[in-house]
């Protein structure tokens, strides 16, 4: 496992200056959108009673007029998982498929090393990437907590961090999937992010109608999106459905590049 | 036991044959010199070698082992120089050949060091910034750090001055002196004359011939140019000897292109006329090569 942890270092400090700009700029972002809620929050209550169903949908649909329901909505919604989901896509379709593309992995394809490590070194890198941007924002949260006055506790920060890191574990591995099984970097990063675009939609607007319902459940989404880690704590089970989803999706990416030819 | 064993490689991309029925057999210790114009199949070829790409029909073995199955034993023991050297341009080459050492342990770091020292490479400059003569130069070294029993070449000279193509003609040497074997593909006909041991020619994914550049010299088209005194007589039964690929008279000199031997040819000639001059030139190199890239020549294998 030698060569799993210097191809992952190497994969890692590839990208580590755009890994370094989005946390600690989504750290920003999470700080002063917390912090904002001491002056806004009694406003937003007053607005959100007026917003339609739709558009509270979008916003995830909990009881906006809450703190937790606020960071829901402002953040946790889709501001926080995108920024983890940048970083995620990013490593997922850059490491395995972008390298390749780019001609850098030529000396490693024909290095004594097995395109199954190779592929883990990918996926421990884009897992390592996601942890570290989810701890950045998380840090972000602790700060900004008391700055907005909001009061939640630790204990659910963490929660809520913790979810935000199981999503972009499996939207990296989704990424990783494609780009291994295909060697397509653009397609497996614009195809990720299309299927995860489209299932928060599914998610946020099947609810509102009767007959659409039942296919929130289809949707990528649903096991992120469907507990409420600031309200209810962690959710094991959403936790490792989202884990599980990871493993399928790495599981096909490393079996699809066995397959294939791969450039050098 | 063959270095590289190529038995009915055949390699389709969608509609396209890259390589075609390649049967090559190359043997320890040996330079090897792989020729063909641009999109002849040449890369494809070393890449199935290495298990980067995958035969569509046929087998390829390196040391013994069948490239796909026993990849990972075949890649500890070989070196390799891609066609298009894309080197990490945040790295500088003191990184990158660690990086390239951490994923083959065992190598010899002061035979790395003097290879660094007989290339003149800049080791701490980022390879971002580096000409692509000397970003070869590290794709050169990391190739030949570890000692391989098989170093695998594709345009190797590209971007080099003429001191460091020496540099590596020496190392070839070395190379093939401890028994290692070279598949070296290149353009550059100069350099595959003075290094290879044999060469084969690849026309349109097929291996159109394989052989010594000695033999090759011996079987090459010979253009005889015989000055008469006088216009010749017409040289048809000369244009129908075995080997005469063509004849032409240019008023008092008779042209004449031949594949394989002058006997024949030269005693006809003598009937034609009384001969006052006879110009054999010795067969250039890139006439030989050229004639099997365009084709005029299908050698038997």
């Amino acid at each position: 496992m030698e060569a799993v942890a210097v191809l992952t270092r190497r994969m890692l400090a590839e990208r580590g200056r755009m890994l370094a700009i989005v946390s600690i700029g989504g750290a920003l972002v999470v700080i002063a959108t917390a912090a904002l809620y001491a002056s806004l929050g009694d406003q937003y209550a007053t607005l959100t009673e007026s917003l339609p169903e739709a558009v509270l949908s979008l916003f995830g649909g909990g009881d906006l007029a809450t703190p937790a329901g606020y960071l829901e909505s402002e953040l946790l919604s889709f501001v926080a998982p995108g920024l983890v989901l940048g970083v995620a896509i990013a490593f997922g379709s850059g490491s395995l498929a972008g390298s390749e593309h780019a001609g850098h992995l030529a000396l490693v394809f024909t290095a004594p090393v097995s395109r199954t490590r190779i592929a883990l070194a990918s996926l421990a890198a884009t897992t390592i990437a996601v942890v570290v941007v989810t701890i950045v924002l998380w840090a972000g949260l602790m700060v900004g907590d008391p700055l907005g006055s909001l009061h939640i506790s630790t204990g659910r920060l963490v929660a809520a961090s913790v979810m935000l890191g199981f999503l972009g574990i499996a939207g990296g591995a989704l990424a990783f999937g494609i780009g291994a099984a295909t060697g397509a970097r653009t397609a497996a990063a614009g195809a990720t992010t299309a299927v995860l675009v489209a299932s928060y939609l599914i998610y946020a607007l099947t609810p509102l109608s009767e007959s659409t319902k039942g296919l929130r459940y289809v949707s990528l989404w649903y096991p992120y999106a469907a507990n409420h880690p600031l309200v209810d704590g962690i959710s094991a089970a959403h936790a490792l459905v989202l884990l599980a989803l990871a493993v399928i999706f790495a599981g096909a990416g490393i079996a699809g590049l066995h397959r294939r030819d791969v450039e050098g | 036991m063959d270095a590289i064993r190529a038995s009915g490689l055949t390699k389709r991309f969608g509609h396209l044959t890259a390589v075609e029925d390649l049967d090559l057999a190359v043997e320890p210790g040996e330079v090897f010199g792989f020729l063909g114009p641009n999109g002849a199949g040449k890369t494809t070829t070393i890449r199935c070698c290495l298990d980067l790409a995958r035969p569509s029909a046929g087998t390829v073995s390196v040391l013994g082992l069948d490239s796909r199955a026993g990849a990972l034993e075949i890649h500890r023991r070989i070196g390799y120089l891609p066609g298009e050297l894309a080197l990490p341009k945040d790295l500088t080459a003191r990184e990158l050949l660690d990086f390239v050492a951490d994923l083959r342990p065992g190598a010899d770091d002061s035979w790395r060091d003097e290879l660094c020292d007989r290339f003149d490479l800049p080791l701490d400059r980022h390879i971002g910034g580096l000409s692509t003569g000397n970003t070869q130069k590290i794709g050169l070294v990391q190739a030949f750090m570890h000692r391989p029993d098989v170093v695998f070449l594709d345009e190797p000279s590209r971007g080099l001055d003429p001191l460091v193509q020496r540099e590596f003609h020496e190392l070839l040497a070395e190379t093939r002196a401890r028994s290692a074997t070279v598949f070296l593909s290149s353009h550059t006909l100069a350099e595959v004359d003075r290094v290879a041991d044999r060469v084969g020619i690849l026309r349109e994914g097929r291996l159109v011939v394989t052989d010594t550049l000695e033999n090759l010299r011996r079987r090459a088209r010979r253009r005889l140019e015989i000055d008469y005194d006088a216009p010749p007589a017409p040289p048809d039964a000369l244009g129908a000897l075995a080997g005469v690929a063509s004849v032409e008279t240019r008023g008092t000199t008779l042209l004449v292109s031949v594949d394989g031997p002058l006997d024949a040819v030269l005693r006809a000639a003598l009937g034609l006329g009384t001969v006052v001059n006879v110009r054999a030139p010795e067969a250039d190199l890139e006439d030989i090569f050229l004639d099997y890239y365009r084709g005029h020549r299908e050698a038997t294998r």
